[in-house]
């Protein structure tokens, strides 16, 4: 059966990562450090005495910067544009190449294995943090808005894999992209809307952010979350997402296919 | 004929690195390249069931070579078939049939214990539960480790590890199993073990195997054959005996005497004489040695002597200096 194998390369992933992710104590520090200083900074801003900013109230802010640090955290799977490149650069592609399993579905079949480790791990942080802020952050029952705001979740989670992954498939080329990836990093933050919601950017460059996929990676399903779209604007905007996950898919195909070419499986 | 490898080539594009920092930073808009050829044209075949010994200096091309035929690699040009197919188009029928062991690289889930790559390899060459639970049986019987199967993989010695890895490899029953040095860095027990192992394997299941390695003693208790591989080229196809016979016009005999015995007399006997604790050892020429023992045996002070051939090592050692086809 197909996809058999890949069920258990979720699981092997799973379970090796059970070994070590499990560290809520350095969790709690990564996570809520970062998002502390982010939050006094919106406190101290609207103390001024400002209601809204870009029609952002503090209660949308707060909420969308609390959101945004979890997504981030949740969908924003950086390392891999590191792991790509080093599977790579130190021949671990190899395994792969030798057996009968795709290297790139066994990728997304980790993937997923790993959000589990992930939710469990971040989900305590989150849910104690917004149980602080419980005066200010915006609940949603809507579950209309609340099962779109999945389904653009799991959208963001596979943009974010296919754009990383891409961009470690470069290694095929330059030997090295640990630089390039400083750059990506905060670049890829910055549009997606990590520093601050894309509402505060120029009309027209908001427009045309939403055609690219960066702003579908975090702003697009935090956005969702605070109602701020209609449904048929969400209906249009993940449809754009959907479009750009068929064109990323296949660019990644095409990519892979050109630098196996290149690939010398160094360390064997 | 399973094999079949006609003028298989590889060159790489080597960066041309000038030193310094300067030199790095200059390398950063003109790039000089260097091509280097790993492997130059190399004709041969493989039955099923051969042992094959792949030797040759570091650098000479068996690694790349390795590489192309398990189609981690593209060549430049030349063409292999394997079981019918083009190794580097990686069809999934092909894959099922071979299987490569590095001596250097892990392909086990470092984290896990080895029961749980084993699984994912049934899984993965969608191989019966029945046909895996016997397999994975007699493997680890053979090898000593059924107890070692439930611990962490991290935690197994480098041995135990390799045994696990020729385990993981083996459980989907292929036809051609190529090892890229698979006893580096072991102990002469496991070293001993693993031989015996892929031996058995191999006249059981009439696996193909080929197989690097700078140990000869791998070599002489594993392969039959060999394909010595130097700079790119093969100079030397065929079975160990004909090159042991080609390079071998030298006998060494082990000689303790009961009496002291002067050196000079020694020296008119052999072309290399060298003193140890026991007693000798002679190199006389094959065409002579019979002369020599007898002549020793005559000086009645030989209380017990030994025949050898040169090792297999020193023979091969000589092959690798050589880059000239051995015919």
């Amino acid at each position: 059966m197909f996809g058999r194998k890949y069920l258990g390369v979720a699981k092997l992933g799973l379970q090796e990562n059970l070994e070590y992710r499990f560290n809520f104590f350095t969790t709690f520090i990564f996570v809520l450090a970062p998002l502390a200083v982010h939050i006094s900074l919106w406190i101290a801003v609207y103390a001024t005495g400002v209601r809204t900013i870009a029609g952002y109230s503090f209660e949308m802010m707060m909420t969308y910067t609390i959101l945004g640090h979890l997504l981030e955290k949740f969908t924003g799977e950086v390392n891999i544009q590191i792991k790509t490149s080093a599977d790579i650069r130190e021949g671990l592609i190899s395994r792969y190449l030798v057996k009968p399993i795709d290297y790139f579905t066994s990728e997304i079949a980790i993937l997923f294995s790993n959000r589990i480790i992930y939710f469990v791990t971040l989900i305590i942080p989150y849910l104690l943090v917004i149980l602080a802020t419980r005066k200010y952050f915006m609940f949603n029952s809507d579950p209309i808005l609340l099962l779109l705001f999945v389904i653009s979740i799991f959208m963001a989670i596979i943009l974010s894999f296919l754009l990383n992954h891409l961009l470690g498939l470069l290694t095929f080329w330059l030997k090295e992209i640990n630089s390039l990836y400083v750059f990506t990093q905060s670049t890829f933050s910055f549009f997606a809307g990590g520093y601050f919601t894309l509402n505060f950017l120029p009309q027209g460059v908001y427009d045309v952010l939403m055609y690219l996929p960066l702003p579908y990676t975090l702003f697009f399903p935090t956005t969702i979350y605070l109602k701020k779209y209609t449904l048929s604007q969400i209906g249009w905007h993940m449809l754009i997402a959907a479009a750009w996950i068929v064109l990323l898919f296949i660019i990644n195909k095409i990519v892979w296919r050109r630098g196996i070419r290149r690939y010398t499986s160094d360390g064997i | 004929m399973q094999i079949n490898v006609t003028g298989l080539t590889k060159t790489f594009k080597v960066n041309k690195k000038k030193e310094g920092l300067r030199g790095s930073i200059k390398g950063l808009f003109a790039r000089e390249y260097r091509i280097a050829e790993a492997v130059k044209g190399i004709n041969f075949s493989i039955d099923e069931g051969e042992c094959i010994g792949f030797i040759g200096p570091n650098g000479a091309g068996k690694t790349t070579t390795i590489k192309m035929l398990t189609g981690l690699i593209y060549p430049t040009e030349g063409d292999a078939k394997i079981l019918g197919h083009t190794p580097w188009k990686r069809e999934n029928d092909f894959r099922r049939q071979i299987s490569l062991v590095m001596g250097n690289k892990f392909q086990l889930w470092w984290d896990l214990p080895a029961i749980e790559s084993f699984d994912l390899q049934r899984k993965i060459y969608d191989i019966e539960r029945n046909d895996y639970r016997n397999r994975l049986e007699e493997l680890c019987t053979i090898l000593d480790v059924t107890k070692l199967t439930h611990v962490p993989v991290r935690n197994l010695s480098l041995g135990e590890r390799m045994k696990m890895e020729l385990i993981a490899s083996l459980l989907h029953n292929p036809k051609i199993l190529f090892l890229d040095e698979p006893t580096i860095g072991l102990d002469i027990t496991s070293q001993k073990s693993i031989r015996k192992f892929l031996k058995d394997i191999n006249e059981k299941h009439k696996t193909t195997i080929i197989m690097t390695s700078h140990y000869m003693d791998d070599i002489e208790s594993v392969c039959d054959r060999l394909l010595l591989i130097s700079d790119g080229k093969i100079i030397y196809d065929g079975s160990k005996e004909k090159l042991a016979n080609k390079f071998a016009d030298e006998i060494i005999l082990n000689v303790r005497f009961s009496q002291p015995i002067a050196e000079e007399d020694l020296m008119k006997l052999a072309f290399s004489v060298k003193f140890n604790a026991d007693g000798c050892t002679l190199k006389v020429s094959k065409s002579e040695y019979l002369n020599t023992i007898h002549n020793l045996l005559n000086s009645g002070k030989v209380r017990d002597l030994n025949i050898n051939s040169v090792p297999l090592e020193h023979i091969v050692e000589k092959c690798y200096l050589q880059k000239e086809e051995i015919s």
